[in-house]
């Protein structure tokens, strides 16, 4: 007699295989297959809680609009002491509440955003330049880059301590190119989460890719190291990681 | 003809590493950090000379080994590229024995 009983339910009688009789005691009634019964209850348990998700981003937004007010008043303080930018001072007209125009004041902040080690935007374009020229040289005409690691958030990931303090803090940036993707599959470099990136590239890693001289180049004009990674696409990699696009 | 070699380390943490090898080899490792090596590691070398990497075995992205073929190394060092493999891996082999393997050696 085998009985095939992972969570414990309390069978009435004993059935081979994954089929099994059950007395209702934990709430499971009939002959049904145990697995699938699983996966059932765990859709069950995703569904609702993504419904709760749901009812508390709708929450969310009665509570915005309620507190508006306070909101508007916040906004208008700040912009009177000077603490604001024109797009939220937008905010203080009547049509357009403070928090959208806020919101908006932080999607410019992005846009405008440049890594930590250059000193002005003018720099980070000019990097940007030499790394896609460089990409489009290697063959790599598809490829989009984004900084990561702490030249976007500012700290490092493991210490906390602020960008270039007791260490050096490397250029860390994504590379998103199909293609670049593919020739490194090709070489036999390992891909990783699942084949959507591959890890760090090595030094050899980038002498068989074409990728070596532009990445010496980047280190001597960043005067710090530069390190890739290849995604797939420019979306696996920003949800990945905090990450700048270069422009 | 250039060299690109690595080396699986035991140890029982990055800093003391770092300094023996520096010791083995002569050379004085500068502290780096970077989210792609595994947060804090070492770098020595010019970048387009002689480099060499020592981090830990370890992806923050999926928080699992770098180098999936040598996961029981828990630290690594990427030396290359280099004229001197031959050299540095006699040392390495010498010196710090069973605490360090070569694990894969590349001719460019």
């Amino acid at each position: 007699m085998v009985y095939v009983d992972p969570s414990g339910h309390d069978a009435c009688t004993g059935v081979a295989g994954t089929y099994e009789p059950d007395c209702g005691v934990d709430g499971w009634y009939g002959v049904e297959d145990y697995e699938a019964r699983q996966k059932l209850r765990a859709m069950w348990e995703q569904s609702r809680k993504e419904a709760w998700d749901f009812f508390g981003g709708i929450v969310a937004l009665i509570g915005s609009v309620l507190f508006e007010p306070i909101d508007w008043a916040v906004t208008a303080s700040d912009c009177l002491s000077g603490n604001c930018s024109p797009l939220a001072l937008v905010g203080l007209l009547p049509v357009i509440p403070a928090s959208v125009a806020n919101r908006i004041d932080e999607l410019a902040d992005t846009a405008r955003a440049i890594p930590h080690g250059f000193s002005s935007t003018d720099d980070f374009q000019a990097f940007g330049s030499k790394l896609k020229g460089g990409l489009t040289d290697a063959g790599y005409s598809d490829a989009v880059a984004a900084f990561q690691g702490s030249s976007v958030t500012g700290v490092k990931h493991t210490t906390g301590q602020p960008f270039d303090v007791e260490r050096v803090s490397d250029f860390d940036i994504a590379l998103a190119s199909p293609t670049l993707l593919a020739r490194a599959k090709e070489l036999g470099i390992e891909l990783r989460s699942g084949g959507v990136r591959t890890r760090p590239l090595t030094a050899d890693d980038l002498e068989s890719l074409g990728l070596s001289k532009l990445a010496v180049q980047l280190s001597q004009s960043a005067g710090r190291p530069v390190n890739f990674m290849i995604f797939d696409t420019l979306e696996t990699a920003v949800n990945r990681a905090p990450s700048i696009v270069v422009p | 003809m250039q060299s690109y070699d690595l080396y699986g380390l035991y140890s029982d943490d990055l800093d003391s590493l770092a300094g023996i090898i520096g010791q083995v080899l002569g050379i004085t490792f500068i502290p780096h950090d970077s989210s792609y090596r595994g947060g804090a590691y070492y770098r020595f070398g010019t970048p387009g000379q002689e480099e060499l990497i020592l981090q830990r075995n370890y992806d923050e992205i999926d928080q699992e080994v770098v180098e999936s073929e040598f996961g029981a190394y828990p630290f690594l060092l990427y030396v290359g590229p280099t004229n001197r493999s031959r050299e540095i891996r006699e040392r390495l082999m010498t010196q710090m024995k069973a605490k360090a393997t070569l694990l894969r050696h590349k001719v460019f």
